[in-house]
């Protein structure tokens, strides 16, 4: 084959690239039919090129507890809660919370109340020494939000499903303190400030062998397995910084 | 221009683009068409041995000059495909698509049905169920009226300071209420749930105050209330709320004592919106 040969078989491959720049400048410029536009997006995901603030990163997080619904004793617990998230949904981690009880406007009540008719009586009631859980965390709800048309936050809400011991201990010497298993599950939200700082809130509750109080015989009455309600808020660091996005 | 823009986004045929598609996409075109144009003029370059001189060339030359022609076009097709592949890359990045608000509030009317329960009262606790009408004034600010009757009962602990101490805690329970009230939705946001769907919502405060009747004495007791809710837009006529309401009022005892009281409810609501169609201002 001669070179001229070569030059002009070559020709159509020339115009074929011609042919293709004007046929996408006509795609183009030109206005399709209505009833084509419809299809385009068809199929396609929901979601696309989603941030994925959590996947394949470890947050470490301050926790401040407060133990809701305790009549005698409220339980300040401060702690710090590990996660490792194995995927953007899906966590494994756990907590350790030391508590600092309080006790209550009841709780000085009763103390004053009972004493006028028994001078020995000294009002006691029983708390959370400590918590120690290790988790499973589920976020099947990521989203973000706009405050005020502005400021755009990314979150999740997420449930957790937890075992692990808990000491309970007492504001006395009557009622007996130790430590014992304990099942918790519970739920919160997950705001971001930024891509390593977090806010989190979050609402759990755990089991707890433990008696409310005493009686006004000084008496340990109605021991059993509780439910403790508690509410915590934390700030999250989370590494590594780099961030991760979907397709 | 506006074709291509009907290809990204359906039913946008009318929508200006923005300033960095056009460009993206203009170059685009442009890269493609100088690249081909490129290839054109630099082909007959290989066949200039042969055309130009008017004699055969030596083979070796020829070969050569082949070769050379060969490469040229290899490194220009290649180039364009490398420009082609930016300008797509950058006509992607470029392409902006604004979700229109899924639920529109303004002017509308948002009928409220739901129940809640008690959070956080170690003594008494209640059940509740609601009745609300809201109006909307904006998609932000709506004002309403809300009704609830709310059937009571002790807790463990309520019994355990009678039965224990021999004291009787200064607790009432609700039996029913009323309230005017005033929401602000000052968040707004989306979320997915891996990645099948996207669903709107909006978060609001709500402010008010009313009367509520307990097993305390026959009067109506003022009450304030505070709260705070997430409204999940479902449909177009249908949204879920969210919410958490806390209701303070203050209770007389025996001995003239009075003690303000605190109930604080969660609870879930459907709302029925009215009218249940809407057309938006500006169609996509």
């Amino acid at each position: 084959m001669t070179a001229r040969q070569t030059a002009t078989a070559r020709i159509p491959v020339r115009f074929l690239l011609l042919a293709g720049a004007l046929c996408t400048a006509a795609v183009t410029f030109t206005p399709a039919p209505a009833a084509a536009e419809d299809d385009v997006l068809a199929n396609s995901p929901v979601v696309r090129r989603q941030l994925m603030p959590r996947a394949g990163r470890h947050e470490v997080a301050g926790l401040f507890g407060l133990s809701v619904g305790d009549p005698y004793v409220r339980n300040l617990l401060p702690g710090v809660r590990y996660d490792w998230h194995l995927f953007d949904w899906l966590a494994v981690g756990g907590r350790l919370q030391f508590g600092i009880p309080l006790e209550t406007a009841m709780f000085e009540e009763i103390d004053t109340k009972v004493a006028r008719n028994n001078e020995t009586f000294e009002m006691e009631a029983s708390s959370l020494r400590f918590i120690g859980l290790a988790h499973a965390s589920v976020s099947p709800l990521v989203g973000k939000l706009l405050t005020f048309s502005s400021l755009p936050v990314n979150f999740d809400l997420h449930f957790d499903l937890s075992i692990g011991i808990v000491g309970t201990g007492s504001t006395g010497t009557n009622l007996d303190t130790g430590a014992g298993i304990s099942f918790g599950a519970g739920g919160g939200v997950r705001i971001f400030l930024s891509r390593v700082l977090a806010l989190t809130f979050d609402l759990q509750a755990i089991t707890a062998d433990r008696p409310l109080s005493v009686n006004r015989d000084s008496k340990e009455v109605g021991a059993k397995t509780r439910f403790n309600t508690i509410f915590d808020v934390g700030l999250s660091f989370f590494m590594p910084p780099k961030l991760s996005r979907g397709d | 221009m506006g074709s291509l823009a009907a290809h990204l986004h359906p039913g946008a045929s009318s929508m200006k683009l923005p300033p960095p598609m056009m460009f993206a996409l203009r170059h685009y075109c442009i890269a493609l068409t100088i690249a081909a144009a490129g290839v054109c003029v630099a082909a007959p370059a290989t066949a200039a041995p042969t055309g130009k001189a008017g004699v055969k060339a030596p083979a070796r030359g020829a070969k050569r000059g082949k070769r050379k022609g060969f490469r040229a076009i290899k490194r220009r097709s290649k180039l364009t495909m490398e420009l082609a592949r930016k300008g797509e890359e950058e006509l992607q990045r470029s392409v902006r698509v604004f979700q229109q608000r899924y639920l529109i509030k303004k002017f509308r009317a948002e009928l409220v049905v739901g129940g809640a329960t008690e959070l956080g009262d170690p003594l008494v606790h209640h059940w509740a169920s609601d009745v609300g009408l809201t109006f909307h004034l904006s998609q932000r600010w709506a004002i309403g009226v809300s009704g609830m009757k709310a059937w009571g009962s002790r807790q463990e602990a309520f019994d355990a300071v009678q039965d224990d101490f021999g004291l009787f805690p200064e607790r009432s329970l609700i039996q029913a209420g009323g309230f005017g009230e005033v929401q602000f939705s000052p968040v707004f946001g989306k979320f997915a749930s891996f990645g099948l769907a996207v669903v709107q919502m909006d978060a609001y405060l709500i402010a008010g105050g009313g009367a509520v009747r307990t097993n305390v004495g026959e009067e109506l007791k003022p009450t304030g209330l505070v709260g705070f809710g997430l409204r999940i837009h479902a449909l177009r006529a249908l949204t879920l709320s969210l919410e958490i309401r806390d209701l303070i009022y203050q209770e007389g005892f025996l001995l003239d004592r009075s003690e303000v009281l605190q109930h604080v409810f969660g609870g879930i609501k459907l709302g029925l919106w009215i009218p249940p169609t809407f057309t938006y201002r500006f169609q996509r």
